[in-house]
């Protein structure tokens, strides 16, 4: 299964990254939203974990754009507590999945990747 | 006016709210490195205790990590102490290059989201005004927020000060040339609030927002 991190908290995301790859993801991981969109363009990706508020472009704009070049990606969103608000605000707007509240237990997060990832014509 | 209708007053506290909610995000981001980096120590741990070699190096390194974050998270909460008791006294003695670098420290995640760049370049010598810090750190803020959607192309807004009569003259400076207090955007009404509690005069035009701050003891 392959899976795409993106947040803006570098030491956070390369850790998760690796924690995921010893659980056997295939994993790439980027602190710029714009960097992962290339990445998704040119990669398939099975679901994407993404940061609420990531600078320049927020989650949900970053999910829009994700969706457009691959749309049977599955999302899952990391927030603080702080932003669930905003979150929960624009979800209805940009239909978005999963989320777990930071900081994210990882065997939960594990679970719901391969959730994610099992259901029904998700593999590219 | 009461407090329900006090601009200034209500601009007050959501400016607390604000800057409480950044700090809690910032600090939770702490929390979470710190946490994921005991994680993978476990996993390494675990898959240990199955067989596979130890890297000494790669928990000097997780353990270098932990350190580096909890000595970030003594800054941010050291910042949140000294914004909280900036509210302590109405009127004191105020050393204005460390409330700038207070602002640009609170103010980083904020710029940051949108793309700019934040930046002190504090006075060279000790700069003191006798005022209300609250007040002051509220007008700031209220600038930063305004000159962080008007920045010019270079995407970075310097806060700067210098003396001014009996006072100070502090001035954000990187905005747009033509940006002024006739943008639909420029928050009028909790400026001029605030203006009237600190007697102190904002300017807006070529590329700066200023800060005319007089000595209350004068």
């Amino acid at each position: 299964m392959r899976v795409l991190l993106v947040d803006d908290e570098i030491e956070l995301v390369s850790t998760l990254a690796e924690r995921l790859t010893l659980r056997g993801f295939q994993v790439d991981w980027f602190a710029a939203p714009l960097d992962a969109l290339a990445a998704v363009r040119d990669n398939p990706y099975d679901v994407a974990v993404l940061d609420v508020k990531i600078p320049k472009m927020g989650g949900l704009e970053l999910k829009k754009e994700m969706e457009r070049l691959q749309p049977k990606l599955r999302f899952i969103f990391m927030t603080g507590h702080g932003s669930l608000e905003d979150f929960e605000a624009g979800v209805d707007e940009a239909g978005a999945g999963f989320y777990l509240v930071k900081p994210v237990n990882i065997e939960v997060l594990t679970e719901k990747i391969r959730q994610l990832s099992a259901e029904e014509g998700n593999h590219p | 006016m009461t407090a329900e209708k006090d601009p200034a007053a209500i601009g007050g506290l959501r400016f607390f709210g604000k800057i409480s909610a950044s700090v809690s995000h910032e600090i939770k981001n702490v929390l979470a490195v710190i946490r994921e980096s005991a994680g993978l120590m476990e996993d390494l741990l675990a898959m240990h205790r199955k067989g596979l070699p130890l890297d000494p190096e790669k928990f000097a390194k997780l353990a270098d990590r932990v350190g580096r974050q909890t000595v970030r998270a003594d800054a941010i909460v050291k910042n949140m102490n000294r914004f909280a008791h900036s509210v302590d006294e109405p009127v004191k003695l105020v050393e204005v290059g460390e409330l700038l670098l207070l602002i640009t420290d609170l103010g980083q995640r904020l710029a940051s989201m949108k793309g700019m760049v934040l930046a002190t370049a504090p006075p060279e010598t000790a700069l003191t005004v006798r005022t209300s810090p609250f007040s002051l750190e509220l007008a700031l803020w209220t600038c930063l927020e305004f000159a962080l959607e008007h920045g010019d192309e270079n995407k970075r807004i310097t806060l700067s000060a210098k003396p001014s009569g009996p006072g100070v003259e502090v001035v954000l400076g990187g905005l747009a040339a033509a940006t002024d207090r006739a943008d639909p955007d420029y928050p009028a009404e909790l400026l001029d609030a605030v203006q009237g509690r600190l007697q102190t005069v904002v300017q807006t035009g070529n590329g700066a927002m200023t800060l005319l701050v007089p000595d209350q003891q004068s």
